[in-house]
């Protein structure tokens, strides 16, 4: 179960770019020897990158306009 | 006090500084800084809680409780945290518990079908999110170049799949990619060992990566 951790644990970061250049060496010969994982890794990759893309949202007026009446009114109990 | 709506961020150390002295003035019941801390976080709050909830209405009751709560616990800032993590905090516990909720309902739903939650009982959500895509391609108006199309595809597409991540995965998703928190930050914001943490992120990765596949086949991606 630990073990199982690490490992994916070390998977994360190689996903993320984190991993050191020891790390990351031993994690690219085993992807290398297996085009499954490889595969897997990429996928996660483009997933990773699409979350990343997603727009900024800006937040409607009313929440600014909510928050300014409760100051105004006293703010909430303290 | 006048609010307005921005897209503020502190980034660098000097701002930071300078939010941590409004937080301070805050706390010696300074309205004016609070109204401040809201402009200044109001956006990158409500677009962590939309990413997190998947719901507009939602994000924007979310998003005023979070400053509610943070008005009410202000003397509980202790600077120790930077002031948007201490914030995201707050916005970060009301989200899962509104996720979990809703968690809740969507499966007494499909439990009172009586096969909980069936390959039938799964198609027909899988139905209702494929029109509420369509929905929300149409609602995105007349079609653009075609780029542009394609990542609004890409994004709706993305959107689902977060709405069928468990609350737990959406989290540490949400923390990483769209707001850019480091490991450690996720972890203590979490309450999780380092290791624990990154397992619970690869998790969620392949989650994702699993709701994605129909979507991605059809790119090519996968």
């Amino acid at each position: 179960m630990a073990n199982t951790e690490n490992i994916e644990a070390k998977l994360a970061a190689y996903v993320d770019g984190e991993l050191d250049a020891s790390e990351r060496a031993e994690i690219e010969q085993h992807l290398a020897a297996n085009p499954q994982h490889r595969k897997l890794i990429e996928e996660l990759r483009v997933a990773r990158q699409y979350l990343r893309q997603l727009p900024r949202e800006q937040a409607p007026p009313d929440v600014a306009e909510a928050l300014n009446a409760q100051l105004r009114a006293g703010g909430a109990a303290r | 006090v006048k609010l307005a709506s921005s897209q503020g961020q502190a980034t660098t150390a000097s701002s930071r500084a300078e939010d941590a002295e409004l937080f301070r003035r805050a706390q010696n019941g300074d309205r004016n800084a609070f109204g401040q801390i809201v402009q200044l976080y109001q956006d990158r709050v409500y677009n962590a809680v939309l990413r997190l909830v998947g719901d507009r209405d939602d994000a924007r009751d979310l998003t005023q409780e979070t400053f509610t709560r943070a008005l009410v616990k202000i003397d509980t800032f202790r600077g120790e945290a930077q002031p948007y993590t201490w914030l995201f905090r707050i916005a970060l516990n009301l989200s899962i518990g509104e996720l979990r909720k809703a968690r809740r309902h969507r499966t007494i739903s499909l439990d009172a079908g009586g096969n909980g939650e069936s390959s039938a009982a799964r198609s027909s959500a899988n139905d209702q999110q494929g029109a509420a895509l369509k929905d929300r391609l149409s609602r995105d108006g007349a079609a653009g170049p075609d780029d542009q199309v394609e990542q609004r595809e890409q994004n709706a597409a993305v959107l689902a799949a977060l709405d069928r991540l468990d609350a737990e995965y959406r989290a540490v998703l949400v923390m990483r990619d769209v707001e850019g928190f480091d490991y450690q930050q996720m972890a203590d914001l979490l309450g999780l060992p380092l290791g624990t943490l990154k397992s619970r992120l690869f998790r969620a990765r392949i989650a994702l990566r699993d709701e994605l596949r129909p979507y991605m086949e059809g790119r090519g991606k996968c």
